[in-house]
């Protein structure tokens, strides 16, 4: 059967660097803002507008979820909201790495590349 | 002290921004954006001091104009109530705001047309072809035609139908010497020829009609409404060849047709709107209302009207002006309101008649009151009781055609054989 993961090939870089901020553990909106302008060196700079719009297409597809936990009133604000993947989010974000790491592989071949 | 009241001040102005988003959106995620912008300031001002602020407020800004209309477009509950009402719920007040945009259109000109701008009169007659193209794009774009162009259709209507007058009337295609010299071959004269084509498509609408009413088996309260409305046309014709003494067959044939010829445009549209009662239901009722909005255009006078003999006539052009701009406000304004506004049958029918016919009274009144003018000038001495009968025969006919509407329009097509089947193979199951 084939992989359903495949219709999520083409995701936009917000919605790719964001699963890729969510793969190492759960994370607030900021958390996850601050961890995509890292990712890339500051490139891609998200606006709680544009990060809020993919966190709920990406709850409705089903690659995210709401952690049902909240952090320690001590620690962090209780209201923040927790985001982790799904199953199918894992699928995902592995499948694009693939497909973006056999691009690379290709270009390295082909000399595009500067550095292989 | 001066860093906390920047601080407060732009958290409050991202709070009221956030409106621009669809509120399903605010409140799911609002909460968390503000939150998210707060932590954002905080970093701004630590790291960047000062300028961190206005460099934070540009990027949220472009960010906010971009999310904000990509979630208005995006928003399932955008569409709803807009291409089409949902049953038994009042049109969404967005949907409403489409409805208005004719009524408000002509509403605006007829104020400038009061302070003496003459663009009115071009509105008049060129809003129907703006006003449609966007009805068009929709319906092609989305296979539906939108609720909110049942009005624009309907001025689109008129204006076609007022276009083809004169054409008709000033026999530019029918005499042309080249193109039509073949009608020496059908006719004596172009005026029969002429007369012979309105008959004609007067009988093809009212075939169309009974063919209509036969096969969908509507009460018998239709035929009765549109008997009402054959007789009163011809009430109306006779009417007025009396009373310009005209008498014989051969006015029958060459002028009767240009009295006709608006309400056999009438009886089209009412044809039409069976099409579009399908999808709309008693609500297909806005074309008529579309049909009537370029009516009743008075409001600023030409000459003999902008220099009244005395003050007795201004009062009446004063009058005359209020009643234009209250006929206005309920056929352009309140009326398409309540009429989608409404939402069980029964109200929507309610609004839809009383609106109607609220606006034939006022123009039977506006007819009166311009027939009075006409008589207290010496050119017009010679108004007679049977020139009333005209008056009120010509409104008779419209609210006869109204009647004629509402009960068509109540009643959709029945279910088919086999719609039928699978609803009962689903109570079965």
């Amino acid at each position: 059967m084939k992989d359903q993961s495949i219709s999520y090939q083409s995701l936009t870089p917000a919605v790719f660097h964001i699963l890729l901020s969510l793969s190492d553990g759960e994370k607030h909106g900021y958390a996850i803002m601050k961890d995509v302008e890292t990712q890339t060196n500051n490139s891609l700079k998200m606006g709680p507008g544009t990060l809020y719009g993919c966190i709920k297409r990406m709850l409705a597809s089903g690659l995210i979820e709401e952690a049902e936990e909240r952090p320690d009133p001590t620690i962090d604000d209780e209201r923040r909201r927790y985001y982790r993947l799904t199953a199918l989010g894992i699928r995902v974000i592995s499948a694009e790495s693939e497909r973006l790491a056999a691009a690379v592989a290709v270009a390295r071949q082909k000399h595009i590349l500067a550095f292989g | 002290m001066a860093f906390k009241h920047k601080f407060d001040r732009s958290r409050r102005v991202y709070t009221r921004l956030l409106y621009l988003y669809p509120l399903e959106h605010r409140e799911e995620y609002g909460a968390s954006m503000l939150q998210v912008f707060t932590d954002q300031l905080h970093a701004a001002s630590r790291e960047e001091g000062g300028s961190g602020f206005f460099i934070l407020w540009v990027r949220t800004l472009w960010d906010l104009g971009i999310s904000a209309i990509k979630e208005q477009f995006s928003t399932p509950h955008l569409t709803d109530g807009l291409l089409e009402a949902i049953p038994n719920q009042p049109l969404p007040w967005k949907g409403v705001a489409l409805v208005l945009v004719p009524g408000l259109a002509f509403f605006i000109a007829q104020l400038a047309q009061l302070s003496g701008q003459d663009w009115f009169y071009w509105m008049i007659y060129r809003a129907g072809y703006i006003l449609i193209l966007p009805v068009l794009i929709t319906w092609a774009l989305k296979r539906k035609f939108p609720l909110w162009g049942l009005i624009p259709m309907g001025l689109f209507f008129r204006t076609l139908w007022d276009l083809g007058y004169r054409i008709y009337n000033g026999g530019l295609l029918l005499t042309h010497p080249k193109l039509f010299s073949w009608l020496k071959w059908v006719t004596p004269s172009a005026d029969i020829f002429r007369g012979a084509v309105i008959v004609m498509v007067t009988a093809v609408i009212i075939a169309l009609l009974i063919l209509f009413a036969h096969r969908q088996k509507l009460p018998q309260k239709t035929w009765y409404w549109l008997g009402a409305y054959i007789v009163l046309c011809a009430a109306y014709v006779g009417g007025a060849f009396f009373d310009a003494g005209l008498f014989g067959w051969q006015p029958l044939f060459t002028i009767a047709p240009s009295f006709l010829y608006e309400n056999i445009g009438f009886l089209m549209l009412i044809l039409l709107g069976n099409f579009f009662d399908r999808r709309h239901g008693r609500l297909a009722v806005l074309l008529l209302i579309g049909y009537l909005l370029p009516t009743v255009i008075y409001g600023r006078f030409n000459a003999p009207w902008n220099s009244p003999p005395n003050d007795l006539v201004n009062i009446y052009l004063v009058l005359i002006t209020i009643i234009v701009l209250v006929y206005r406000f309920i056929i352009a304004l309140a009326a398409p309101v309540w009429v989608v506004r409404s939402a069980t049958p029964g109200a929507q029918r309610k609004a839809s008649l009383i609106t109607l016919l609220i606006c034939v009274v006022i123009q039977v009144v506006m007819h009166i009151y311009v027939r009075i003018f006409m008589a207290l000038n010496i050119q017009y001495a010679d108004f007679t009781w049977i020139s009333w009968f005209v008056t009120f025969a010509e409104e008779l006919v419209m609210v006869s055609g109204i009647g004629l509407a509402t009960v068509l329009y109540d009643n959709p097509p029945p279910i088919t054989q086999s719609e039928s089947v699978s609803v009962d193979t689903l109570v079965q199951q």
